[in-house]
Protein backbone atom coordinates (compact mmCIF):
# COMPACT_ATOMS: atom_id res chain seq x y z
CA UNK A 1 0.00 0.00 0.00
CA UNK A 2 3.01 1.80 0.14
CA UNK A 3 2.56 3.49 -3.95
CA UNK A 4 -1.28 4.55 -2.92
CA UNK A 5 0.11 6.64 0.04
CA UNK A 6 2.65 7.85 -1.93
CA UNK A 7 0.37 9.23 -4.29
CA UNK A 8 -1.74 10.43 -2.23
CA UNK A 9 0.94 11.98 -0.06
CA UNK A 10 2.87 13.78 -3.22
CA UNK A 11 0.15 16.18 -4.22
CA UNK A 12 -0.39 17.56 -0.18
CA UNK A 13 3.63 18.21 -0.52
CA UNK A 14 3.55 19.80 -3.58
CA UNK A 15 0.59 21.88 -2.52
CA UNK A 16 2.68 22.74 0.68
CA UNK A 17 5.60 23.34 -0.84
CA UNK A 18 3.63 25.91 -3.57
CA UNK A 19 2.10 27.62 -0.90
CA UNK A 20 5.49 28.04 0.94
CA UNK A 21 7.17 29.20 -2.03
CA UNK A 22 4.78 30.77 -3.85
CA UNK A 23 1.85 32.61 -3.04
CA UNK A 24 -0.47 30.87 -6.14
CA UNK A 25 -1.22 27.15 -5.82
CA UNK A 26 -1.48 25.65 -9.05
CA UNK A 27 0.74 28.32 -10.47
CA UNK A 28 3.70 25.70 -11.14
CA UNK A 29 2.19 23.54 -14.48
CA UNK A 30 1.07 26.63 -15.76
CA UNK A 31 4.13 28.60 -16.24
CA UNK A 32 5.67 25.29 -17.29
CA UNK A 33 3.08 25.14 -20.49
CA UNK A 34 3.71 29.11 -21.28
CA UNK A 35 7.58 28.27 -21.10
CA UNK A 36 7.15 25.70 -23.55
CA UNK A 37 4.78 27.73 -25.84
CA UNK A 38 6.57 30.78 -26.11
CA UNK A 39 10.07 28.72 -26.60
CA UNK A 40 7.98 26.79 -29.05
CA UNK A 41 6.78 29.84 -30.73
CA UNK A 42 9.98 31.94 -30.68
CA UNK A 43 11.32 28.98 -33.06
CA UNK A 44 8.53 29.25 -35.09
CA UNK A 45 8.90 32.99 -35.43
CA UNK A 46 12.66 32.90 -36.13
CA UNK A 47 11.95 30.53 -38.63
CA UNK A 48 9.56 32.64 -40.24
CA UNK A 49 11.17 35.63 -40.67
CA UNK A 50 14.72 33.82 -41.64
CA UNK A 51 12.47 32.32 -44.18
CA UNK A 52 10.93 35.77 -45.27
CA UNK A 53 14.06 37.81 -45.25
CA UNK A 54 16.24 35.20 -47.75
CA UNK A 55 12.89 35.48 -49.84
CA UNK A 56 12.98 39.35 -49.98
CA UNK A 57 16.74 39.27 -50.12
CA UNK A 58 16.81 36.74 -53.49
CA UNK A 59 14.26 38.84 -54.51
CA UNK A 60 16.29 41.64 -54.52
CA UNK A 61 19.23 40.30 -55.73
CA UNK A 62 17.17 39.15 -58.96
CA UNK A 63 15.92 42.84 -59.35
CA UNK A 64 18.45 45.31 -58.43
CA UNK A 65 21.36 44.12 -60.69
CA UNK A 66 19.29 42.88 -63.69
CA UNK A 67 17.61 45.63 -64.66
CA UNK A 68 18.64 49.25 -63.45
CA UNK A 69 17.16 51.60 -65.39
CA UNK A 70 18.91 54.98 -65.72
CA UNK A 71 17.09 56.97 -68.19
CA UNK A 72 14.13 59.00 -66.14
CA UNK A 73 12.10 58.76 -69.17
CA UNK A 74 11.74 55.26 -69.74
CA UNK A 75 10.63 55.23 -65.86
CA UNK A 76 8.56 57.89 -66.88
CA UNK A 77 7.05 56.12 -69.55
CA UNK A 78 5.67 53.40 -67.10
CA UNK A 79 2.18 54.42 -65.97
CA UNK A 80 1.73 56.10 -69.22
CA UNK A 81 2.17 52.49 -71.04
CA UNK A 82 0.07 50.88 -68.64
CA UNK A 83 -2.45 53.25 -68.87
CA UNK A 84 -2.89 52.59 -72.22
CA UNK A 85 -2.76 49.39 -72.21
CA UNK A 86 -5.27 48.43 -69.14
CA UNK A 87 -8.11 50.70 -70.72
CA UNK A 88 -8.30 48.41 -73.71
CA UNK A 89 -8.77 45.53 -71.90
CA UNK A 90 -11.50 47.37 -69.30
CA UNK A 91 -13.13 49.26 -71.74
CA UNK A 92 -15.46 46.71 -72.88
CA UNK A 93 -15.89 45.82 -69.68
CA UNK A 94 -16.97 48.93 -68.49
CA UNK A 95 -20.68 48.11 -69.56
CA UNK A 96 -20.37 44.65 -67.65
CA UNK A 97 -19.35 47.27 -64.38
CA UNK A 98 -22.28 49.26 -65.29
CA UNK A 99 -24.71 46.91 -65.17
CA UNK A 100 -22.97 44.64 -62.12
CA UNK A 101 -21.94 47.39 -59.90
CA UNK A 102 -25.43 48.55 -58.82
CA UNK A 103 -26.29 45.02 -57.51
CA UNK A 104 -22.70 45.16 -55.21
CA UNK A 105 -24.29 48.73 -53.85
CA UNK A 106 -27.81 48.02 -53.55
CA UNK A 107 -27.87 45.22 -50.84
CA UNK A 108 -25.48 47.32 -49.00
CA UNK A 109 -27.21 50.16 -48.36
CA UNK A 110 -30.63 48.47 -48.28
CA UNK A 111 -29.90 44.95 -46.41
CA UNK A 112 -33.86 44.66 -45.21
CA UNK A 113 -35.22 44.78 -48.98
CA UNK A 114 -34.84 41.60 -49.89
CA UNK A 115 -37.20 41.40 -52.68
CA UNK A 116 -35.76 44.03 -54.71
CA UNK A 117 -32.27 42.38 -55.42
CA UNK A 118 -34.16 39.12 -56.21
CA UNK A 119 -36.17 41.54 -58.20
CA UNK A 120 -33.32 43.07 -59.86
CA UNK A 121 -30.86 40.04 -60.36
CA UNK A 122 -32.60 38.39 -63.10
CA UNK A 123 -32.61 41.63 -65.30
CA UNK A 124 -28.95 41.09 -64.60
CA UNK A 125 -28.61 38.02 -65.68
CA UNK A 126 -29.91 38.33 -69.20
CA UNK A 127 -27.18 41.04 -70.42
CA UNK A 128 -24.84 38.21 -68.66
CA UNK A 129 -25.63 35.77 -71.40
CA UNK A 130 -25.82 38.21 -74.19
CA UNK A 131 -23.10 40.02 -73.78
CA UNK A 132 -20.29 37.11 -74.69
CA UNK A 133 -21.54 37.70 -78.44
CA UNK A 134 -19.46 40.93 -78.05
CA UNK A 135 -16.32 39.30 -77.68
CA UNK A 136 -15.08 39.81 -74.13
CA UNK A 137 -11.27 39.76 -74.42
CA UNK A 138 -10.47 38.02 -71.17
CA UNK A 139 -12.75 35.17 -70.71
CA UNK A 140 -11.65 32.20 -72.95
CA UNK A 141 -14.16 30.37 -75.17
CA UNK A 142 -14.42 27.18 -76.50
CA UNK A 143 -15.30 26.63 -79.72
CA UNK A 144 -16.85 23.52 -80.65
CA UNK A 145 -17.24 22.29 -84.30
CA UNK A 146 -19.81 19.08 -84.47
CA UNK A 147 -18.99 17.63 -88.28
CA UNK A 148 -21.44 15.33 -89.96
CA UNK A 149 -19.40 12.39 -88.68
CA UNK A 150 -20.15 12.69 -85.40
CA UNK A 151 -16.90 13.96 -84.36
CA UNK A 152 -16.69 17.12 -82.13
CA UNK A 153 -13.55 19.44 -81.68
CA UNK A 154 -12.97 22.04 -79.34
CA UNK A 155 -10.61 24.58 -79.88
CA UNK A 156 -9.88 27.41 -77.15
CA UNK A 157 -9.14 30.52 -78.26
CA UNK A 158 -7.79 33.33 -76.36
CA UNK A 159 -9.55 36.19 -78.48
CA UNK A 160 -7.20 38.86 -77.83
CA UNK A 161 -5.46 38.07 -81.44
CA UNK A 162 -8.11 40.39 -83.13
CA UNK A 163 -5.86 43.61 -81.88
CA UNK A 164 -3.34 42.63 -84.10
CA UNK A 165 -4.95 41.80 -87.13
CA UNK A 166 -4.34 37.94 -85.96
CA UNK A 167 -6.63 35.57 -87.66
CA UNK A 168 -8.51 33.49 -84.46
CA UNK A 169 -8.48 30.56 -83.70
CA UNK A 170 -12.29 30.18 -84.45
CA UNK A 171 -11.68 31.91 -87.98
CA UNK A 172 -9.14 29.30 -88.75
CA UNK A 173 -11.77 27.08 -87.39
CA UNK A 174 -14.38 27.88 -89.50
CA UNK A 175 -12.34 27.99 -92.56
CA UNK A 176 -11.01 24.30 -91.96
CA UNK A 177 -14.69 23.29 -91.60
CA UNK A 178 -16.83 25.52 -92.97
CA UNK A 179 -15.02 24.69 -96.92
CA UNK A 180 -13.48 28.14 -97.11
CA UNK A 181 -10.22 25.72 -97.82
CA UNK A 182 -11.73 24.69 -100.85
CA UNK A 183 -10.84 23.82 -104.61
CA UNK A 184 -10.41 25.98 -107.23
CA UNK A 185 -11.25 25.50 -110.53
CA UNK A 186 -8.46 25.70 -112.92
CA UNK A 187 -9.55 25.06 -116.43
CA UNK A 188 -8.27 28.02 -117.78
CA UNK A 189 -4.61 28.37 -115.85
CA UNK A 190 -3.52 24.73 -117.22
CA UNK A 191 -1.73 24.69 -114.23
CA UNK A 192 0.87 26.67 -114.87
CA UNK A 193 0.94 28.39 -111.73
CA UNK A 194 0.53 25.48 -109.37
CA UNK A 195 1.32 22.50 -111.16
CA UNK A 196 0.30 18.85 -109.79
CA UNK A 197 -3.07 20.87 -108.60
CA UNK A 198 -6.01 18.41 -108.28
CA UNK A 199 -9.32 17.94 -105.82
CA UNK A 200 -6.60 14.91 -105.08
CA UNK A 201 -4.44 17.01 -103.36
CA UNK A 202 -6.86 19.26 -101.47
CA UNK A 203 -8.21 16.64 -99.78
CA UNK A 204 -4.73 15.64 -98.99
CA UNK A 205 -3.97 18.67 -97.07
CA UNK A 206 -7.37 18.65 -95.07
CA UNK A 207 -6.06 15.08 -94.27
CA UNK A 208 -3.30 16.44 -92.58
CA UNK A 209 -4.95 19.86 -91.13
CA UNK A 210 -7.69 18.15 -89.64
CA UNK A 211 -6.73 15.60 -86.68
CA UNK A 212 -8.21 14.70 -83.19
CA UNK A 213 -5.78 16.86 -81.32
CA UNK A 214 -6.30 20.05 -83.28
CA UNK A 215 -4.21 21.87 -80.40
CA UNK A 216 -1.55 20.70 -80.21
CA UNK A 217 -1.06 20.34 -84.13
CA UNK A 218 -1.57 24.07 -84.33
CA UNK A 219 1.49 24.95 -81.68
CA UNK A 220 3.77 22.60 -83.70
CA UNK A 221 6.71 24.46 -84.38
CA UNK A 222 8.35 24.47 -88.53
CA UNK A 223 11.08 26.31 -88.66
CA UNK A 224 10.90 29.71 -87.23
CA UNK A 225 6.99 29.64 -87.44
CA UNK A 226 4.19 27.34 -85.90
CA UNK A 227 1.27 25.73 -87.91
CA UNK A 228 -0.85 27.84 -86.41
CA UNK A 229 0.89 31.45 -88.41
CA UNK A 230 0.87 29.61 -91.33
CA UNK A 231 -2.67 29.72 -91.63
CA UNK A 232 -2.85 33.09 -92.15
CA UNK A 233 -1.40 32.72 -95.52
CA UNK A 234 -4.27 30.60 -97.40
CA UNK A 235 -7.09 32.79 -95.41
CA UNK A 236 -8.56 35.71 -98.06
CA UNK A 237 -7.79 39.33 -96.76
CA UNK A 238 -5.45 38.37 -94.05
CA UNK A 239 -1.94 40.32 -94.06
CA UNK A 240 0.84 38.38 -93.93
CA UNK A 241 3.33 37.85 -90.62
CA UNK A 242 7.09 39.05 -90.46
CA UNK A 243 7.56 35.81 -88.82
CA UNK A 244 5.69 34.28 -92.37
CA UNK A 245 7.77 36.50 -94.65
CA UNK A 246 11.39 35.43 -92.83
CA UNK A 247 10.17 31.89 -93.29
CA UNK A 248 9.68 31.76 -96.63
CA UNK A 249 12.58 33.92 -97.89
CA UNK A 250 14.98 31.54 -95.44
CA UNK A 251 13.16 28.83 -97.59
CA UNK A 252 14.35 30.84 -100.72
CA UNK A 253 18.04 31.18 -99.36
CA UNK A 254 18.44 26.93 -98.55
CA UNK A 255 17.08 26.09 -101.80
CA UNK A 256 19.51 28.03 -103.65
CA UNK A 257 22.50 26.46 -103.53
CA UNK A 258 24.71 29.47 -101.53
CA UNK A 259 23.34 31.53 -104.59
CA UNK A 260 21.31 33.61 -102.76
CA UNK A 261 22.13 36.08 -99.22
CA UNK A 262 18.76 36.55 -97.16
CA UNK A 263 18.67 39.26 -94.74
CA UNK A 264 16.17 39.65 -92.13
CA UNK A 265 12.98 41.84 -92.02
CA UNK A 266 14.44 44.60 -89.57
CA UNK A 267 17.40 45.33 -91.99
CA UNK A 268 16.13 48.28 -93.88
CA UNK A 269 14.72 49.72 -90.61
CA UNK A 270 18.22 49.37 -88.79
CA UNK A 271 19.40 51.26 -91.68
CA UNK A 272 17.00 54.03 -91.95
CA UNK A 273 17.08 54.48 -87.70
CA UNK A 274 20.89 54.49 -87.54
CA UNK A 275 22.17 54.69 -91.02
CA UNK A 276 25.61 53.01 -91.93
CA UNK A 277 26.36 52.55 -88.73
CA UNK A 278 28.14 49.37 -85.88
CA UNK A 279 24.40 48.26 -85.27
CA UNK A 280 24.45 47.65 -89.47
CA UNK A 281 27.52 46.43 -89.80
CA UNK A 282 26.89 43.85 -87.50
CA UNK A 283 24.21 41.90 -89.94
CA UNK A 284 26.95 40.87 -92.34
CA UNK A 285 29.67 40.10 -90.14
CA UNK A 286 31.56 37.13 -91.72
CA UNK A 287 29.59 37.34 -95.00
CA UNK A 288 31.34 37.41 -98.05
CA UNK A 289 28.94 39.05 -100.38
CA UNK A 290 30.47 38.22 -103.78
CA UNK A 291 30.48 34.52 -103.04
CA UNK A 292 26.71 35.11 -103.49
CA UNK A 293 24.86 36.38 -106.68
CA UNK A 294 21.93 38.01 -105.18
CA UNK A 295 20.95 39.29 -101.69
CA UNK A 296 17.45 39.41 -101.12
CA UNK A 297 15.94 42.25 -98.61
CA UNK A 298 12.52 42.16 -97.14
CA UNK A 299 11.58 45.10 -96.18
CA UNK A 300 8.52 46.75 -94.14
CA UNK A 301 7.12 50.22 -94.61
CA UNK A 302 4.33 50.73 -92.04
CA UNK A 303 2.06 48.57 -93.52
CA UNK A 304 3.44 47.27 -96.38
CA UNK A 305 5.65 44.68 -97.91
CA UNK A 306 8.02 45.18 -100.34
CA UNK A 307 11.21 43.38 -102.17
CA UNK A 308 14.26 44.99 -102.88
CA UNK A 309 16.87 42.64 -104.68
CA UNK A 310 20.87 43.75 -104.93
CA UNK A 311 22.24 42.13 -107.98
CA UNK A 312 25.73 41.52 -108.21
CA UNK A 313 25.55 39.96 -111.70
CA UNK A 314 24.05 42.88 -113.64
CA UNK A 315 25.41 45.48 -110.72
CA UNK A 316 22.01 46.89 -109.76
CA UNK A 317 19.35 47.33 -107.18
CA UNK A 318 15.98 46.59 -108.27
CA UNK A 319 13.05 47.47 -106.18
CA UNK A 320 10.23 45.64 -106.30
CA UNK A 321 6.72 46.83 -105.25
CA UNK A 322 2.63 46.17 -106.01
CA UNK A 323 2.22 49.55 -104.77
CA UNK A 324 4.60 52.89 -106.22
CA UNK A 325 6.34 54.35 -103.41
CA UNK A 326 9.56 54.30 -105.12
CA UNK A 327 9.98 58.33 -105.03
CA UNK A 328 9.59 58.80 -101.66
CA UNK A 329 11.91 55.44 -100.95
CA UNK A 330 14.67 56.47 -103.33
CA UNK A 331 17.32 58.48 -100.92
CA UNK A 332 17.12 55.35 -98.48
CA UNK A 333 17.84 52.87 -101.44
CA UNK A 334 20.59 55.19 -102.56
CA UNK A 335 21.95 54.69 -99.03
CA UNK A 336 22.05 51.01 -98.94
CA UNK A 337 23.73 50.98 -102.56
CA UNK A 338 26.47 53.54 -100.52
CA UNK A 339 26.30 51.00 -97.55
CA UNK A 340 26.98 47.75 -100.19
CA UNK A 341 29.81 49.93 -101.78
CA UNK A 342 31.67 50.75 -99.28
CA UNK A 343 31.31 48.91 -96.73
CA UNK A 344 31.29 45.29 -98.20
CA UNK A 345 32.67 45.56 -101.85
CA UNK A 346 35.41 47.73 -100.98
CA UNK A 347 36.79 45.32 -98.37
CA UNK A 348 37.37 42.81 -100.51
CA UNK A 349 40.75 41.39 -100.83
CA UNK A 350 40.63 41.20 -105.02
CA UNK A 351 38.60 44.72 -105.12
CA UNK A 352 38.06 46.07 -108.71
CA UNK A 353 36.32 49.48 -108.88
CA UNK A 354 34.38 47.48 -111.52
CA UNK A 355 32.75 45.84 -108.99
CA UNK A 356 30.48 48.37 -107.74
CA UNK A 357 26.83 48.56 -107.72
CA UNK A 358 25.79 51.44 -110.30
CA UNK A 359 22.15 51.51 -110.82
CA UNK A 360 19.15 52.01 -108.41
CA UNK A 361 15.94 50.88 -110.34
CA UNK A 362 12.50 49.96 -110.30
CA UNK A 363 11.11 46.48 -111.42
CA UNK A 364 8.05 45.48 -112.82
CA UNK A 365 6.07 43.88 -110.67
CA UNK A 366 1.94 43.77 -111.17
CA UNK A 367 -0.02 45.60 -109.00
CA UNK A 368 -2.35 44.92 -106.73
CA UNK A 369 -6.08 45.85 -106.68
CA UNK A 370 -6.81 44.96 -103.06
CA UNK A 371 -5.35 46.38 -100.10
CA UNK A 372 -4.76 43.03 -98.42
CA UNK A 373 -2.25 41.07 -100.38
CA UNK A 374 0.80 42.88 -100.82
CA UNK A 375 2.96 40.23 -98.68
CA UNK A 376 2.49 37.35 -101.04
CA UNK A 377 2.88 39.76 -104.04
CA UNK A 378 6.61 40.40 -102.35
CA UNK A 379 7.30 36.50 -101.80
CA UNK A 380 6.10 35.54 -105.30
CA UNK A 381 8.13 38.30 -107.29
CA UNK A 382 11.35 37.14 -105.07
CA UNK A 383 10.41 33.66 -106.58
CA UNK A 384 10.24 35.11 -109.56
CA UNK A 385 12.93 37.25 -109.59
CA UNK A 386 15.16 33.95 -108.08
CA UNK A 387 14.93 32.04 -111.44
CA UNK A 388 15.59 35.11 -113.33
CA UNK A 389 11.92 35.39 -115.24
CA UNK A 390 9.76 37.95 -115.39
CA UNK A 391 6.38 37.89 -113.06
CA UNK A 392 3.46 37.28 -114.88
CA UNK A 393 0.37 36.98 -112.41
CA UNK A 394 -2.26 38.93 -111.50
CA UNK A 395 -4.54 39.76 -109.07
CA UNK A 396 -6.73 36.81 -110.21
CA UNK A 397 -4.34 34.17 -109.24
CA UNK A 398 -3.98 35.27 -105.93
CA UNK A 399 -6.32 32.32 -103.63
CA UNK A 400 -3.86 29.78 -106.13
CA UNK A 401 -0.97 31.46 -104.85
CA UNK A 402 -1.24 31.45 -101.41
CA UNK A 403 -2.36 27.77 -101.37
CA UNK A 404 0.64 27.05 -103.13
CA UNK A 405 2.72 29.24 -100.73
CA UNK A 406 1.18 27.51 -98.16
CA UNK A 407 2.70 24.22 -99.64
CA UNK A 408 5.55 25.24 -100.11
CA UNK A 409 6.23 26.37 -96.52
CA UNK A 410 4.32 23.58 -95.37
CA UNK A 411 6.21 20.69 -96.80
CA UNK A 412 9.33 22.41 -97.43
CA UNK A 413 10.05 22.11 -101.33
CA UNK A 414 10.03 24.89 -103.89
CA UNK A 415 7.43 24.43 -106.59
CA UNK A 416 8.60 25.10 -109.84
CA UNK A 417 7.48 28.14 -111.94
CA UNK A 418 5.65 27.14 -115.87
CA UNK B 1 34.91 21.15 -69.13
CA UNK B 2 32.50 21.02 -65.94
CA UNK B 3 35.21 23.03 -64.37
CA UNK B 4 35.57 25.21 -66.33
CA UNK B 5 31.90 25.76 -66.79
CA UNK B 6 31.54 26.14 -63.23
CA UNK B 7 34.41 29.38 -63.16
CA UNK B 8 32.58 30.82 -66.33
CA UNK B 9 29.18 30.46 -64.21
CA UNK B 10 30.12 33.49 -61.85
CA UNK B 11 31.49 35.73 -64.37
CA UNK B 12 28.79 38.38 -64.79
CA UNK B 13 28.07 40.47 -68.82
CA UNK B 14 26.78 43.64 -68.87
CA UNK B 15 24.66 44.42 -72.04
CA UNK B 16 22.04 46.67 -72.84
CA UNK B 17 18.48 47.04 -74.43
CA UNK B 18 17.96 49.64 -76.94
CA UNK B 19 14.16 49.88 -77.13
CA UNK B 20 11.86 50.70 -80.32
CA UNK B 21 12.12 54.18 -78.93
CA UNK B 22 15.92 54.36 -78.76
CA UNK B 23 15.54 54.28 -74.54
CA UNK B 24 18.87 52.26 -73.39
CA UNK B 25 18.31 49.82 -70.55
CA UNK B 26 21.70 48.29 -68.59
CA UNK B 27 21.26 44.87 -67.42
CA UNK B 28 23.71 42.33 -65.92
CA UNK B 29 23.61 38.78 -66.74
CA UNK B 30 25.43 35.65 -66.16
CA UNK B 31 26.99 34.29 -69.24
CA UNK B 32 25.13 30.58 -69.44
CA UNK B 33 21.36 31.97 -67.90
CA UNK B 34 18.63 31.79 -70.19
CA UNK B 35 18.17 35.27 -71.41
CA UNK B 36 14.51 35.41 -71.68
CA UNK B 37 14.35 35.47 -68.14
CA UNK B 38 15.79 38.99 -67.89
CA UNK B 39 13.63 40.06 -71.25
CA UNK B 40 10.33 39.22 -69.45
CA UNK B 41 10.95 41.88 -66.55
CA UNK B 42 11.87 44.22 -69.24
CA UNK B 43 8.40 43.31 -71.04
CA UNK B 44 7.10 44.17 -67.13
CA UNK B 45 8.75 47.93 -67.05
CA UNK B 46 7.88 48.81 -70.72
CA UNK B 47 4.24 47.57 -70.40
CA UNK B 48 4.30 45.86 -73.77
CA UNK B 49 2.67 42.18 -74.86
CA UNK B 50 5.53 39.26 -75.46
CA UNK B 51 3.59 38.94 -78.49
CA UNK B 52 3.97 42.30 -80.10
CA UNK B 53 7.99 42.91 -79.25
CA UNK B 54 10.54 40.81 -80.95
CA UNK B 55 14.42 40.91 -79.67
CA UNK B 56 17.02 40.54 -82.54
CA UNK B 57 21.07 40.60 -81.73
CA UNK B 58 22.95 41.03 -85.07
CA UNK B 59 19.84 40.06 -87.03
CA UNK B 60 19.35 36.75 -85.23
CA UNK B 61 16.22 36.27 -83.47
CA UNK B 62 16.27 35.17 -79.65
CA UNK B 63 14.69 32.05 -79.01
CA UNK B 64 13.79 30.64 -75.62
CA UNK B 65 17.03 28.60 -75.34
CA UNK B 66 19.31 31.49 -76.61
CA UNK B 67 21.96 32.50 -73.77
CA UNK B 68 24.63 34.84 -74.11
CA UNK B 69 27.51 32.15 -74.55
CA UNK B 70 25.56 30.82 -77.57
CA UNK B 71 25.85 33.58 -79.03
CA UNK B 72 28.92 34.47 -78.80
CA UNK B 73 27.98 38.27 -77.23
CA UNK B 74 30.59 40.36 -75.76
CA UNK B 75 30.40 42.81 -72.66
CA UNK B 76 28.29 46.07 -73.49
CA UNK B 77 27.07 44.20 -76.71
CA UNK B 78 23.20 45.71 -77.59
CA UNK B 79 20.14 43.83 -77.99
CA UNK B 80 17.38 45.49 -79.99
CA UNK B 81 13.76 45.99 -79.77
CA UNK B 82 11.65 46.20 -82.55
CA UNK B 83 7.74 46.22 -83.23
CA UNK B 84 6.42 42.91 -84.97
CA UNK B 85 5.60 43.47 -88.67
CA UNK B 86 2.45 43.25 -90.18
CA UNK B 87 1.49 44.59 -94.05
CA UNK B 88 -1.26 44.22 -96.00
Amino acid sequence: MAPSTRSTNCPEQLTTMSDLSNPNGNARPQRKCTRSKRIYEGYEMTKITKRTTTKKRSSRQFKKPLLHVDTASSESERPSNVCVTQPNVTQPNVTHSNVTQPNVTQPNVTQPNVTQPNVTQPNVTQPNVTQPNVTQPNIIQPYIIKRNNGEVYVIVSNSDNNANNYPSDRRIAESLFVNIFNHINTVDYNNKIFPGYDLSLITEFKRDLVRKNVNAFLNKKLGLCSVKDLYQVFLTDIWLNDLIVQHYFNLLGSKSNNTIYVLSTYFFLDLKRHGIDEFTERYLKNVRLLNYSKVLVPTHLGNHWVLIVVDFSEKKIIYYDSLDYFASLCPKILMLKQYINLGHIAKEPNYQYGSNITDVCSGISPKQTNVNDCGIFTCTNARYNMCNKSSTFNQEDIPLLRQKLFYEMFYNELLPIE
Amino acid sequence: MTEDKGEDATEYMNLKILGHDNSVTPFKIKKHALLIKCLKTYFKIIGLDRVSVIFSFDGHRIIKTDTPSSLEMKEGDVIEVFLRQIGG
